[in-house]
């Protein structure tokens, strides 16, 4: 079956228009909430703090770039996908000769470029402050890939389960976030107490988190197989399951 | 060559039968009036047609491919203007264009002079960069029309194109569908705007409660639902005699269509009576008239 390259390079232009068009609201609020954390938390109260023979401040960086990966991978596709429900500009879409695989791959590539653009330029940001040799850079890039994967899958079935914008809060603001915080962005498990660190293990962001750390510094608090192999199972099920709803054409077509 | 032709088309949702068999064919280069009162089935039967909807049985053809199977010629043959106004909200009107040509598999350098010769057909010319929400009601459904048309379909369905728009706007859009249907593009119209049905469809096909109810060429239909009446004025009242399908009204004497045959026996009645008569007239039946009575419950 031929596929409809054109169609699908248009729908990824239009997602970087839309970044472009609304980009205070998607690109410099991540990069500078970022370096805030920083000055806070690595430059002043994390000073003369080590973790695993790291700096506090080269600890946090992993985690705060893969925070804003999962946001923004999560709100890319989620908003737009939405939006476009909301004000029915979809129906160009789901009336044009594109199959629910293209349109749904089309979205998500959006939300890839849109967290890695993210997550290099906080990354630029902090290299003026810090020297850092990386560990892994296919790691790294594996990483952003699955994990953006994963958060584009997951805003695409909110967006289409989603009937009005306050829908798309519920999973940032009672899971992502929360998970987030707990998943060890500012602190390594091994600092919980044991009954924590081993809550900790059934947090799936934790493994993203801790399997980026380590693509970067070359630290972990896991094998980082384990995390590698756990992402990639979690963004193929979800990518999977979001093309299924899209093709089934859920709360999309009557 | 049939141009579209929908079988048995059934739609079901929330367990209410929307559509219930449907089956009818447009010719191409036709100009067809699809009608129905507000929540009759055509929004749904056109959704089936376009893949805005999931059908449980049936099949639809366009040009003698089946709309699921070989789904994307079908939909490059088809352009479509919904009745609402659903463009990105992030492009502006000549984006609006050559991205939907996107879509359609056309490169931006060759959807580019398509897209300029739309906008300046469609009088908006001067509007290329301009945020579509700045736009007028007219200009937006102007667009709407030339977005429909920037793949170069060989099908246009329209919903509701003249929604909303002024009388003159509405006579340039009529011309250009005309000029449209002459070029050979084949056209599904519904409407509200009954005298645009009968102005422009050369076959009209009435839907009521998922059935359709009457699916024939404009002529034949106006001429076998007509029922339009002969008036005859008279200088006095005439007095009332029984006659089938005739009415006496003081001084005027409606004679339906279907009780021509005693004009004969109407007019001796008021020689009789030595009345003169003013004036005759014949009165049709409008096809507003028609789907009324039609789809009158």
């Amino acid at each position: 079956m031929s596929l409809n390259w054109i169609g699908l390079w248009t729908i990824i232009k239009r997602e970087q228009v839309r970044t472009i068009k609304i980009i205070n609201q998607v690109i410099w609020p991540p990069i500078i909430s970022s370096i805030l954390y920083i000055l806070i938390f690595g430059f002043s109260i994390g000073r003369n703090i080590e973790i695993q023979q790291v700096s506090y401040f080269a600890f946090l960086i992993p985690g705060l770039i893969m925070m804003n990966i999962i946001m923004s991978s999560y709100e890319e596709s989620s908003s737009s996908l939405f939006l476009g429900k909301f004000i029915n500009y979809i129906q160009e879409l789901l009336i044009a000769p594109l199959s629910a695989a293209e349109i749904v791959i089309g979205f998500t590539i959006g939300s890839l470029i849109r967290s890695f653009v993210i997550a290099n330029l906080i990354l630029l940001v902090f290299l003026f402050f810090i020297d850092i040799s990386f560990h892994s850079i296919p790691l790294y890039l594996f990483f952003i890939f699955f994990t953006s994967l994963l958060f584009a899958s997951i805003g695409i079935i909110v967006a289409l389960w989603a009937e009005k914008f306050d829908n798309l809060a519920i999973l940032n603001t009672f899971f992502i976030t929360p998970l987030l915080f707990l998943g060890g962005v500012f602190h390594s498990i091994r600092l919980l107490p044991v009954t924590f660190q081993k809550l900790s293990l059934f947090n799936p962001l934790f493994y993203m988190i801790d399997g980026f750390r380590y693509s970067i510094l070359g630290i972990s608090d896991v094998n980082p197989f384990w995390s590698s192999l756990i992402v990639v199972v979690l963004a193929i099920t979800a990518f999977w399951y979001a093309l299924f709803l899209f093709k089934r054409g859920y709360k999309l077509k009557v | 060559m049939k141009a579209l032709s929908v079988q048995n088309l059934h739609k079901s949702y929330n367990g209410f039968e929307a559509v219930k068999g449907i089956s009818f064919d447009i010719e191409e280069g036709g100009f067809f009036g699809f009608l129905g009162p507000n929540g009759a089935g055509k929004t749904t039967t056109i959704n089936c047609i376009i893949g805005l909807a999931n059908f449980q049985q049936g099949s639809v053809n366009v040009f003698g491919k089946d709309n699921l199977k070989d789904f994307r010629e079908v939909r490059k043959l088809i352009g479509t203007s919904p009745q609402d106004y659903n463009f990105d909200p992030y492009l502006s009107a000549i984006d609006v264009l050559t991205y939907q040509a996107g879509y359609y598999g056309i490169r931006k350098r060759d959807a580019l002079p398509r897209a300029e010769e739309l906008l300046k057909q469609f009088k908006l010319e001067r509007k290329l960069d301009v945020d579509f929400r700045k736009l007028s009601g007219g200009m937006k459904r102007r667009l709407t029309l030339a977005r429909a048309l920037v793949h170069n379909p060989k099908i246009l369905i329209l919903d509701e194109p003249t929604a909303g728009v002024d009388v003159e706007l509405r006579h340039e859009i009529h011309a250009y569908l005309k000029k449209l249907n002459k070029q050979g593009i084949t056209i599904l119209l519904t409407s509200h705007y009954l005298d645009e049905v009968e102005k422009l469809c050369n076959h009209i096909c009435i839907i009521d409660n998922g059935s359709i109810i009457a699916n024939e060429s404009t002529k034949s239909l106006l001429k076998r639902l007509d029922d339009g009446h002969t008036e005859i004025i008279t200088n006095k009242a005439s007095k009332k005699v029984d006659i089938e399908h005739v009415e006496f009204n003081k001084n005027k004497i409606i004679v339906w269509n279907r009780g021509k045959r005693n004009l004969k026996q109407v007019f001796s009645h008021i020689q009789q009576q030595n009345i003169g008569v003013l004036d005759i007239k014949n009165v049709n039946d409008s096809l507003e008239e028609i789907f009324l009575r039609l789809t009158k419950k």
